[in-house]
């Protein structure tokens, strides 16, 4: 470019602006577009940590959290009852949520995997927070009490046990060749124990206990196949069992 | 006493939009040697200039006059350049840049000497066109505007390590391209 040129460019823009062609924007709009940019991070964050704490809600209520403790045919019964949409959500909610940071300063200026593995870090401890503070049991309770619609079905869906060949129930009393246990919907049912029966954390159940059975149903009856304590986080689950089954059957 | 781009920058903010005059003379070479060095066709680079500097007085507000005035500049000018490119090209729709996925190991910032210098502005004059923008960018940003690996790495928004590593491999690919080209070492 000659000098001219660059004359020119210059003329051309200081006449614009003396004319009024272009105008500066005002501050508000670009605290606005922060604010905004902020609230999107925000929201999809909190989408984010809601599906995937929901995913892990949803597998302990179901019982397939548990079912890895059987081996490599309790490891295919998760992989293949996953809820894989739910799954594909909460991805692209993350996607969207390290796209929207790497904006920032703080997140351009470090690799791509470390700004994936402190948002990992950060949707997992709040989706730990989450659990701790039984937050989609309340959720799913004050839902159930006022009929919302979506969110009611959507819990039930999910929430409820639907894999098959696997039952999360609370033992009601012990006989000789098993148990009796009241399963998610409160109906009763007979656990049979046989010698090909595995048990990773040997017999130790107590009545109130949860514990989740692999197993066919039939009329009534289960053929354990399996059966291991539902822990959560290490602590039996026993000390909430009544509230819920007393939620669950109303 | 000369002021500096911020304080201009913030006279502007003020509602000195005279001001915003003195910026343009400063800053128009630069950024028109920025331009004929990225972008390979020369149609519409004044036009693209005009926009960069008409952008920068748009959104002038949204300047931190804490901060260096010049990388915010070059930020659009970077920004209208590979749309620019982009209009051109079909190019496949990218989330992230593979070259920022993982951490490298930051190559450090070495003043070249003449020698070296006159010898990459050869290879580089020779062969810039034919080096690909993710190179390309880095290399004339460093080499020609003579920025800092920190303001380039703000400008393009990518690790500073990762801009030594793109120097550095820019660097060798055009010494490759040279010696295709005319068939012997510089």
């Amino acid at each position: 470019m000659t000098h001219e040129q660059l004359n020119n460019i210059k003329k051309h823009i200081v006449e614009k602006i003396k004319q009024g062609e272009v105008l500066m924007r005002p501050r508000w709009y670009f605290v606005l577009k922060a604010v905004l940019a902020v609230a999107g991070v925000l929201l999809v964050f909190v989408g984010a940590l809601y599906f995937l704490s929901f995913i892990v809600f949803m597998l302990h209520e179901t019982g397939l959290w548990f079912v890895p403790a059987f081996g490599f045919s309790g490891l295919s019964l998760l992989i293949f009852s996953l809820p894989w949409i739910l799954l594909f959500v909460s991805g692209v909610c993350f996607i969207a949520l390290e796209v929207l940071v790497r904006k920032y300063s703080f997140a351009y200026r470090t690799p791509v995997l470390y700004s994936v593995l402190a948002l990992l870090l950060l949707v997992m401890l709040g989706s730990v927070f989450l659990s701790r503070i039984e937050f989609h049991e309340r959720l799913w309770g004050s839902m159930r009490e006022r009929h919302v619609p979506v969110l009611d079905p959507f819990y039930r869906g999910y929430a409820m046990p639907h894999a098959k060949r696997v039952h999360p129930v609370v033992v009601a009393s012990t006989t000789e060749h098993g148990f009796f246990a009241v399963d998610r919907d409160g109906d009763n049912v007979e656990i049979t124990i046989s010698p090909e029966t595995r048990l990773p954390f040997g017999f130790n159940f107590d009545e109130g206990d949860e514990v989740v059975i692999i197993g066919n149903e039939a009329s009534g009856s289960i053929e354990a196949l399996g059966i291991a304590p539902m822990r959560r986080g290490g602590m039996p689950m026993h000390t909430r069992t009544q509230s819920i089954l007393f939620m669950r059957t109303r | 006493m000369t002021a500096t781009d911020e304080e201009i920058a913030s006279r502007v903010q003020q509602g000195d939009t005279e001001a915003f005059g003195v910026l343009v003379s400063r800053f128009e070479p630069k950024i028109s040697r920025y331009a004929r060095k990225f972008l390979r066709v020369a149609e519409d680079r004044e036009d693209l200039v005009q926009e960069v500097f008409l952008k920068a007085f748009i959104n002038i507000k949204s300047f931190d006059a804490t901060r260096r005035f010049s990388p915010w500049l070059y930020r659009i000018a970077h920004n209208e350049f590979v749309n620019a490119l982009k209009k051109g090209s079909r190019q496949p729709f990218q989330l992230f840049d593979f070259d920022t996925f993982f951490p490298e190991l930051s190559t450090p910032e070495i003043a070249s000497d003449a020698a070296e210098r006159a010898e990459l502005s050869r290879e580089m004059e020779a062969c810039l066109t034919e080096l690909s923008d993710k190179y390309r960018e880095p290399l004339v940003l460093y080499h020609f505007e003579e920025l800092p690996y920190d303001a380039i790495a703000e400008i393009l928004h990518i690790p500073i390590s990762t801009v030594g590593v793109r120097i550095k491999r820019g660097k060798e690919r055009l010494r490759v391209l040279y010696e295709a080209k005319f068939g012997k070492r510089v």
